[in-house]
């Protein structure tokens, strides 16, 4: 009988309607913190899931297993868009696997920002592909498309609230007055001296890599701090060959504010 | 007080361990039983070539590389050539991609697959040993029982099929350097796909 229904949960077509679309396991909107767009400037769009609890997504690295959700946008020439800003992760282990991803709700936020657009209304496609997981993982898909008129300024709707409470959620950069990165006994070893003491009076911090085939999220880490230094190490990855040029870390400061570091590996004595 | 105990805090995250086993170093002896009820150690092998394929039928990814017979055609050409290949479920009774030996059996005619056996590591012990964390998880083991490859079967994760024909399978690539005499260029990459369910 599961295997009945997983047959059917694999053909089940997803039933969307432009801009929504819906599964077993989740549903999924194309958002936008503007109700009509403005023909220069800025505005925010973003794919939100919402799970069936149980159900994850994946971070940008997903762990041991498991792969992050992308989205290609089909545009008019005259909207430019960024890269997606990803929340902070929280660990999900499962059988014994370390993955990295969100539980309950997921916002995929992406800056775009238009330039002397002609035309009066616009359409913004995104085709968007995931993996859910439980004790079981399904893949799913989904052309998403949602139409806008174009006027002189963004109209704001309520959306943008909710932009900003995931943009409490987005890493903030933040720059590195020092950084080093060794290899000792097959750990990586960072120690970071920032330009901000996020670390005054921390009570929890965790860090995560973006980069996959660095280290091992199975192993015991470590890590020390005071102000604006942190001392962290962790096994490398069974897959580790050499160090990548540059290490985005996302540190993770009581679980509630969190910061994107870049540490390059160059001239480092490993 | 507080800046003190922050500055002398130690954060330790441990979770069930597993091993892993380094290029270069002799492959862990196993005894596993296939699907006949029959045994075989790694060891049985001394002399060959062996391909480890860590499995789960109902996985996205597996089912990317079997439903366009990317994973059948690597059986077929490399058993052809006297490599063994073993196909493993590690998969813990009553979860996904545990199965009976008939329906392991009735898997393997349905899609055509040409391992030489399917092994059952119902403990999930083989699997712990050599590091297997995702389905398919890919391990080359060389006529000197050395490990010469571990990771993924190609290089773009995706469950998605149009994606295999892009994609460096590091099989084929480990296995041609290999069998030609050359060093295996690319020993270990990540491997993708769903968690194996210990």
């Amino acid at each position: 009988m599961r295997y009945l229904l997983l047959v059917f949960l694999f053909i089940t077509p997803i039933s969307f309607s432009n801009e929504f679309a819906e599964t077993s396991e989740l549903n999924v909107k194309l958002i936008s913190d503007c109700n009509k767009l403005p023909k220069n400037g800025k505005f925010s769009t973003g794919i939100l899931f919402n799970l069936q609890p149980g159900w994850h997504l994946y971070w940008i690295n997903p762990g041991d297993a498991g792969l992050a959700p992308n989205i290609h946008w089909d545009l008019s020439s005259q909207i430019t868009t960024g890269s997606i800003q990803w929340a902070f992760p929280h660990v999900i282990e499962l059988d014994s696997i370390s993955n990295f991803g969100y539980s309950g709700q997921l916002l995929l936020p992406v800056s775009m920002q238009t330039k002397n657009m002609t035309e009066n209304k616009t359409e913004l496609i995104a085709d968007v592909n995931w993996l859910v997981c439980k004790d079981i993982c399904i893949p799913g898909k989904a052309k998403l498309a949602k139409s806008f008129v174009v006027t002189d300024a963004c109209e704001k709707n309520s959306n943008a609230n909710l932009f900003a409470d995931w943009a409490k959620k987005i890493p903030e950069n933040t720059e590195l007055m020092d950084g080093t990165v060794s290899i000792v006994d097959r750990k990586l070893q960072l120690e970071l001296f920032l330009t901000q003491t996020i670390f005054q009076n921390a009570v929890t911090v965790d860090i995560f890599i973006e980069n996959t085939q660095v280290v091992s999220y199975q192993s015991t880490q470590s890590q020390r701090w005071k102000n604006n230094w942190v001392l962290w190490k962790q096994d490398l990855n069974d897959a580790f060959v050499n160090l990548p040029e540059k290490i985005n870390l996302v540190i993770v400061v009581d679980h509630l504010k969190s910061y994107r570091v870049q540490l390059s590996t160059q001239e480092q004595s490993t | 007080m507080r800046n003190l105990i922050s500055a002398i805090a130690i954060s330790f995250m441990a979770l069930p361990c597993f091993a892993s086993v380094n290029i270069g170093d002799t492959a862990p002896d196993f005894t596993l039983s296939d699907t006949y009820g029959k045994s075989h150690a790694l060891s049985d092998f001394k002399g060959k070539t062996v391909i480890l394929e860590w499995t789960n039928h109902e996985c996205p990814f597996v089912k990317k590389h079997y439903g366009s017979h990317n994973m059948q055609n690597l059986q077929e050409k490399y058993t052809k050539q006297d490599v063994i290949w073993l196909s493993i479920i590690s998969s813990a009774k009553g979860k996904q991609g545990a199965v009976t030996p008939e329906k392991a059996n009735q898997l393997t005619e349905k899609r055509k697959a040409h391992p030489s056996f399917v092994l059952f590591d119902k403990d999930g012990t083989t699997g712990k040993t050599y590091g297997a964390k995702t389905t398919p998880h890919m391990y080359i083991i060389n006529t000197e029982g050395k490990l010469i490859y571990k990771g993924a079967i190609d290089s773009i994760p995706s469950a998605d099929k149009e994606d295999i024909a892009k994609a460096t399978n590091y099989i084929d690539k480990a296995m041609d350097e290999y069998m030609s005499g050359k060093t295996v260029s690319e020993t270990s990459t990540v491997s993708y796909g769903c968690g194996i369910k210990y």
